[in-house]
């Protein structure tokens, strides 16, 4: 009897779950970087040579491991972070499952030297290939240092895969500025082929956004801080001057940890519906905190999606927290000229700019990094900080000077403070505010402003449906027909009046009034699918929406239109009482601002 | 080619064919009128190949040929020309050269080879119709039909003849567009052939065009047929050609409701005048009116969040049930812009099932509508 099933050797087994989890340079720097952080570490130094195809070092000052901790780690299975089963249903630390370690080890020519700060000498590893080859004692710091080099050298097909060394550094950068952004209370360092592309100190979540995306995105942020039913959300959004055509710039975290979640950005983007336009994406940055119990992280080995218990709860939490944010449209008071300079600065700032003033006189003239990284080297850039979290989210914020009557109680809105100058072309008002001029359109603000009252009206009214005289049959897949099950009656109170019919198929026998002339079936299918993978549906609201959108834009002003004083004051006025004011239903800026400054480099007098 | 025709027989025959060329196609074909002379006529032909006419008009052909050319810009030519005969001569690669007086056009035209091909109609196989019939049957029916280009099906007029019980004949006309649903109903004489016994779906377009035929004169007959899956009209030296829609319609008997029992009698200006007031208030996307029928009375009401309510109550005689039912006032309307009777008679069973509306007195008319539900 022949035996066909054999147990494979260890060596083979870390090389598959280097598979899952190592796929580039930049996954092994997520997971030992990731290492580092859980090790408590502040100070972290990440080192790539040729993309991280040749070396990569990662080097940190957290708590170390003892000689035997250290070489248990490269076992596989094996780690710190959690000890018994019921730990798996609470982690907190970002790693828990004890591979990354091993996984990397097997594929690379992998040195790890470490020391606990009790113990006066550290120990040095060297494995390669999965295999121990020198274990030694050295002298070093407390913390761990890890290099890796020639990774994938025993997997060929790996690395035929990767790119050239300039793709894979930008992977590692993205990486980097994820885990950057992810806690800045935690100093980075990214060095290049030996060139600086990053370093930043211990600071605060703006900083270090600034940091990471540049000071011009960074200037339209804008704080976001709820909590509700044990969900908070925390963190920095934009406003729509500074959206991206790609998700590139939303950074999501989940309990501390980086998701690339549809749940989460179908969140995001809903909040922003009507604040953008359609396709392009905002700049995000925002840090989920839901009950460990509540979320399974335990997905997929490199942990990039994550699964809720409750999905609607966290999708309308989040939802709900970013549209409390824009629909006060605080970018219109928020201006970076409005805000005093850093001038007195703290001693973070301080050392930081001393550090960057002895960076810039140390390092050669380098080439921008393709991440927006370095502002170290801008010692400029200090003095242009967007202004602290505490003053974000206000509106009416700075008192503009002019106003007349400083003891009012009721502080006037951004619209009604400024000052009508007058119509131009009859369709755009012209306004003054402080030291700028403001620029509305008055179709799209007065669109906007119809459109928020009709939906109100919708909203208090209940959903009339008409039933069909012919009932329509729709098939269903599986997992369809479950779903027409399990939330029938929250169908029904939107319009939708669906029977089971037997096996996959259910009978249509009423859709709502306002998709009555179309193809019902289709919005059914739509909702459906959004049920499935969100718990929740907005198919229908869009519909509603895009509907309102219409008739608000064909009830108000089109076009040349002459409005006098009072009107163009009581358009202002009843913008301040609308939400998402400053764009219009579909997503068009209504109003643009011309600074002082501006109109003084178009007349050459600077 | 080249022939003289006077300018208004012209300018009519271009009129005629002007709803039945497209105006967005892909085919830049069927934006053109094929213009054809024989012996001593000029047949004009459009087609967009669902609908086609063809007709003939006397012409002093010098001539013979054909040519097509767009039929939206000839239109527009000929009627600003000055009131004298028309010469129409075709030059090399089919241009057109057009002469009213000193007025001169030269205009470019496609060549005929490409155009559809227009059936030959076999004038045997046509059976004669009644003008006023067809016209009030479309008229009662048409404002039923679906406009939702995915449902095919019911984007035409079902037409079918049913031979009763005593041997009579009755044409049917139905049309629904799933919320609503009309049935007409005529006299038929004649031999009904297989397709009218089977029941043909007539394109909504056709039927468009066919109103506008019955439209020109009161009275008099048409000649109507079927060839080739097309229906054919014929008046005079006029032919329309309409392809009929290849699909099942629904089976519309099985939601005639028959166990409505609950009946109103109301007279129809007023009801009509009333509901026009009430629909002021529905908003047409969101809102219906109501009808709460008691003992009393019926009580029409509707209501709109931004403007406010509104409600009038109309006297009849009931003495059933009180109970509520809510419309599209829009669906209301239709049909009683088409009753011709004084009175109507209004069918309920409850809230929730199709209620009927008939003229009283008459089976010639029958429309279902489906309630909507708060």
């Amino acid at each position: 009897m022949s035996q066909r099933i054999n147990i494979l050797p260890e060596t083979i087994t870390n090389k598959i779950a280097a598979g899952e989890v190592v796929e580039r340079p930049a996954s092994v720097i997520k997971e030992l970087v990731e290492n580092a952080l859980d090790a408590d570490a502040n100070e972290i130094l990440v080192e790539i040579v040729a993309g991280g195809k040749r070396l990569i070092r990662i080097k940190d000052n957290g708590h170390g491991m003892s000689r035997e901790d250290a070489l248990l780690s490269l076992e596989r299975h094996a780690t710190s972070k959690i000890r018994t089963d019921s730990d798996l249903d609470g982690i907190m630390t970002l790693g828990f499952r004890g591979e990354a370690l091993p996984s990397i080890a097997s594929i690379s020519r992998f040195r790890l030297a470490t020391r606990e700060s009790s113990n006066p000498e550290g120990t040095e590893i060297v494995v390669e290939g999965g295999r121990v080859r020198e274990v030694k004692a050295c002298g070093m710091p407390t913390g761990t240092v890890i290099t890796v080099e020639q990774l994938f050298f025993n997997t060929p097909a790996r690395l035929k895969f990767l790119r050239s060394a300039e793709t894979e550094a930008g992977h590692v950068g993205d990486t980097m500025a994820r885990l950057a952004i992810s806690r800045p209370d935690v100093g980075f360092v990214f060095i290049n082929d030996g060139r600086e592309l990053m370093r930043v100190q211990r600071s605060d979540l703006q900083r270090r956004l600034t940091q990471a995306l540049g000071k011009d995105a960074a200037t339209d942020l804008h704080c976001v801080a709820s909590s509700a039913a044990g969900i908070s959300v925390e963190g920095y959004i934009s406003g729509p001057a500074a959206v991206r055509s790609t998700t590139a710039a939303m950074f999501t975290y989940i309990n501390g940890r980086f998701v690339r979640d549809r749940l989460i950005q179908h969140a995001v983007m809903q909040a922003y519906r009507g604040v953008i336009d359609r396709g392009r994406y905002p700049i995000v940055a925002l840090f989920i905190s839901v009950p460990a119990g509540e979320i399974d992280v335990n997905v997929h080995p490199t942990k990039h999606e994550v699964r809720f218990r409750n999905q609607s709860q966290v999708h309308d939490a989040l939802q709900g927290a970013l549209e409390e944010v824009l629909r006060r449209s605080p970018w219109l008071t928020q201006r970076p000229e409005q805000t005093p300079p850093a001038s007195g600065a703290t001693g973070q700032a301080y050392r930081e700019r001393i550090a960057a003033a002895a960076q810039a006189s140390l390092s050669l003239p380098r080439r921008e990094p393709s991440f927006h990284g370095a502002t170290t080297t801008d010692v400029n850039g200090q003095t242009a900080f967007a202004p602290s979290p505490a003053k974000a989210g206000t509106v009416g914020e700075p008192a503009p000077s002019f106003r007349p009557d400083a003891t009012r109680s009721e502080p006037l809105g951004y619209f009604s403070s400024m000052e009508i100058i007058g119509q131009f072309h009859a369709e755009y008002i012209l306004c003054q505010s402080g030291k700028e001029l403001v620029i509305i359109d008055q179709h799209a603000a007065s669109e906007r402003v119809a459109y928020q009252r009709l939906r109100q009206q919708c909203e208090s009214s209940a959903v009339e449906s008409q039933r069909l005289l012919f009932p329509e049959t729709v098939e269903l897949s599986f997992s369809e027909t479950a779903v027409a099950k399990r939330f029938q009656e929250d169908l029904a109170k939107i319009g939708f009046e669906l029977e089971p019919f037997g096996g996959n198929t259910v009978i249509l026998s009423a859709v709502p009034r306002i998709a009555a002339n179309s193809t019902g079936t289709q919005l059914v299918r739509d909702i459906l699918a959004e049920l499935a993978t969100l718990g929740t549906t907005v198919a229908f609201r869009e519909k509603l929406d895009d509907l309102l959108a219409r008739i608000a834009c064909h009830s108000v002003v089109r076009g040349v239109h002459p409005l006098d004083n009072r009107q163009i004051a009581e358009l202002l006025r009843s913008m301040d009482e609308t939400d998402f004011a400053a764009s219009c239903p579909h997503g068009r800026p209504v109003s643009h601002v011309i600074t002082l400054a501006e109109l003084e480099k178009i007349f050459k007098r600077t | 080619m080249e022939f003289r025709i006077d300018k208004e027989v012209f300018l009519k025959s271009l009129q005629k064919i002007q709803g039945i060329v497209e105006k967005r196609t892909s085919m830049p074909i069927l934006s053109n009128v094929m213009l054809e002379a024989t012996d001593s006529a000029l047949h004009v032909t459009a087609t967009d190949l669902e609908v086609g006419m063809k007709s003939s008009y006397p012409a002093e052909v010098a001539t013979p040929g054909k040519i097509t050319v767009g039929a939206k810009k000839l239109y527009e030519i000929v009627k600003e020309l000055p009131n004298q005969v028309i010469i129409f001569t075709t030059k090399d690669n089919d241009w057109v050269e057009i002469k009213c007086g000193k007025v001169q056009f030269n205009i470019v035209g496609l060549s005929p080879e490409e155009f559809p091909y227009f059936p030959a109609v076999k004038e045997e196989n046509l059976f004669e119709i009644e003008s006023s019939l067809l016209k009030g049957m479309i008229e009662k029916t048409s404002f039923a039909i679906c406009n939702d280009e995915t449902k095919y099906n019911l984007n035409g007029l079902f037409t079918k003849v049913e031979t009763t019980e005593g041997g009579d004949q009755n044409l049917k006309m139905v049309a629904t567009d799933g919320h609503r649903l009309s049935i007409a109903k005529g006299t038929f004489k004649g031999n009904a052939g297989p397709e009218l016994s089977k029941g043909v779906i007539l394109p909504k377009k056709g039927i468009y065009e066919m109103k506008k035929i019955t439209d020109e004169e009161s009275g008099g007959t048409l000649m109507f047929g079927f060839m080739d899956n097309s229906a054919v009209i014929k008046r005079g030296d006029s032919y329309m050609v309409m392809r009929l829609v290849d699909g099942e319609f629904p089976d519309y008997n099985r939601v005639v409701p028959v166990a409505n029992n609950r009946i109103i009698t109301i007279n129809k200006e007023v009801f009509t005048h009333s509901v026009r007031r009430m629909a002021i208030l529905s908003s047409e996307k969101f809102k219906g009116i109501m009808l709460e029928i008691s003992n009393t009375g019926i009580k029409i009401s509707s209501s709109n969040p931004e403007l406010g309510d509104a409600m009038e109550e109309i006297d009849v005689t009931y003495d059933g049930e009180p109970f509520a039912v809510r419309f599209n006032a829009r669906y209301l309307l239709d049909v009683l812009a088409v009753t011709d009777t004084d009175c109507i008679e209004m069918k309920f069973k409850d809230e929730l099932s199709p209620s009927i509306i008939v003229p009283e007195k008459s089976d010639s008319f029958l429309a279902v509508i489906m309630p909507m539900r708060l």
